[in-house]
């Protein structure tokens, strides 16, 4: 038995106004009257069945078309799961956004990478909304927020697996340092190109991060060779890892994090001067995925003698 | 009349009555598909006559429905959405139906459970939804009044 949605019951009733009245007599069956687009029932069918189908661009379309297909628009946008807007700098993706913060109640996956007019006024009332689904957020490149939007996704969102903050130059010590405390189940993160975050943060930060499986650290000054130590020691679970660019790295970090992570499966170290085929050329034998091809003659790119780890901190 | 078979002999056929007092011969192998009617059957809800009224249905979209439930039987390994929406598309043409007819065939999938109509009836609508580009195309297809307040239009 299905339930009525308010706005239904409001049409039902004004259908029941019609001209047309229906027979009540039972032995004199009735026609059933016409009947149009929203008198399909919305929870059971045409949120779950239909509005699933739609795109954003037919909600909004939707919104505009009459007072009921508004009211079911902005319904099956309260139910919506995912919202995938990365890369939309459409001009007038503003309003629309303020529209999806207000009615978006269900939201499990957030993707909103390289939206540049994203800011704090427009992202919080949304987070305020969804904190207690999200699963998946992805601010890569949303390069005009701060870390007061991340605060209660870092303080809130208990379901959080997927956090990517590439290119977030706002990430300070101070918010990965709350990560630390609140988020501890993290499954895939990405904070590459975050050039504030200290090593010392990273080493606390990945002793916590025991379930992580994919990781990108690509061009993160402080990544070295005792982060990569750290995350070999915890992070026994991880099967992706991008460590392009990060120049402080060395074979002995790289050795230390694959004979301790037995399920890695893809390396990406391009541009890390300090890895050479010393502690590449095992892993091929492990059938990694390596982004440097082998290279005839080029095992040792610095040293022939020794394995060292790197030789300073950065914070 | 039911379907426990420590009470009687299964019939082939069912009779269901549909709006306008028509009497619809179903035969009981559909009725798996039809959730409502089977779960009516083995509560055995029909009247002495063992006619069980769908007063909620027209004959019309009635016959379209064990059509379909035909379509589904005869042709079972035809699983694929793909060739499931193609059923439906020439169900429809056969019976030069429209978009009422696609909204009433919804209403009666709902109904009496026919979970496959539902599905494949409810992507072809979202499928013309999303084949209109704006919101005037959009009401005349469906044919909305538009009474949205021009104050409100201008709100996002």
């Amino acid at each position: 038995m299905c339930t009525l949605h308010p706005e239904e019951e409001a049409h039902l009733a004004a259908m029941a106004l019609s001209p047309s009245p229906r027979t009540l007599d039972s032995s004199r069956p009735s026609t059933p009257t016409p009947c149009s687009l929203f008198d399909v029932c919305w929870d059971d069918v045409l949120i779950p069945q239909v509005a699933v189908y739609l795109t954003l661009k037919d909600l909004f379309n939707l919104r505009c078309c009459s007072r009921t297909a508004k009211k079911f628009a902005e319904a099956a946008m309260e139910k919506r799961q995912e919202l995938h807007l990365s890369g939309n700098n459409s001009s007038n993706i503003e309003d629309g956004f303020r529209v999806l913060a207000r009615c978006c109640r269900r939201l499990e996956v957030l993707h909103l990478a390289c939206c540049r007019w994203l800011t704090d006024d427009l992202l919080l009332p949304l987070l305020a909304n969804n904190k207690q689904r999200l699963v998946a957020v992805n601010l890569n490149e949303c390069i005009n927020i701060t870390a007061l939007s991340l605060q209660p996704i870092i303080v809130e969102c208990k379901e959080l697996r997927v956090l990517k903050l590439s290119k977030c130059q706002w990430l300070t010590t101070g918010a990965v340092d709350a990560l630390t405390l609140h988020q501890s189940k993290l499954v895939e993160f990405d904070i590459s190109y975050c050039g504030a975050i200290g090593e010392r943060c990273l080493i606390i930060f990945f002793r916590r991060l025991n379930n992580l499986t994919v990781l990108s650290l690509a061009n993160t000054p402080s990544v070295t060779d005792q982060v990569l130590i750290q995350i070999g020691n915890y992070c026994r679970e991880l099967e992706h890892i991008n460590l392009i660019g990060c120049a402080a790295i060395s074979d002995y970090g790289v050795h230390a994090l694959t004979v301790h992570c037995p399920r890695i499966r893809t390396l990406l170290i391009r541009r890390c001067p300090r890895v050479t085929e010393r502690s590449l050329a095992p892993l091929r034998q492990r059938c990694l995925f390596i982004d440097r091809p082998l290279l005839e003659g080029a095992h040792n790119a610095y040293s022939l003698n020794d394995f060292y780890p790197s030789s300073f901190l950065v914070y | 009349m039911s379907l426990n078979p420590t009470v009687c002999k299964e019939p082939k056929f069912v009779q269901l009555q549909t709006c306008e007092g028509y009497i619809h011969d179903v035969e009981t192998s559909l009725l798996e598909q039809m959730g409502t009617v089977h779960d009516l059957l083995m509560v055995e809800c029909s009247d002495s006559n063992g006619i069980i009224p769908l007063l909620k249905i027209e004959s019309r979209i009635m016959k379209l429905v064990v059509q379909w439930c035909r379509l589904v039987q005869n042709n079972s390994a035809r699983t694929e959405a793909s060739d499931r929406s193609t059923m439906f598309t020439e169900l429809l043409e056969e019976a030069s139906g429209d978009d009422k007819v696609v909204i009433q065939l919804l209403l009666a999938a709902n109904y009496l459970h026919v979970e496959s109509l539902l599905e494949v009836g409810t992507q072809y609508l979202a499928d013309v939804i999303t084949a209109c580009e704006t919101a005037e195309e959009i009401r005349i297809r469906f044919n909305l009044q538009n009474d949205i307040p021009s104050d409100e239009t201008e709100e996002p």
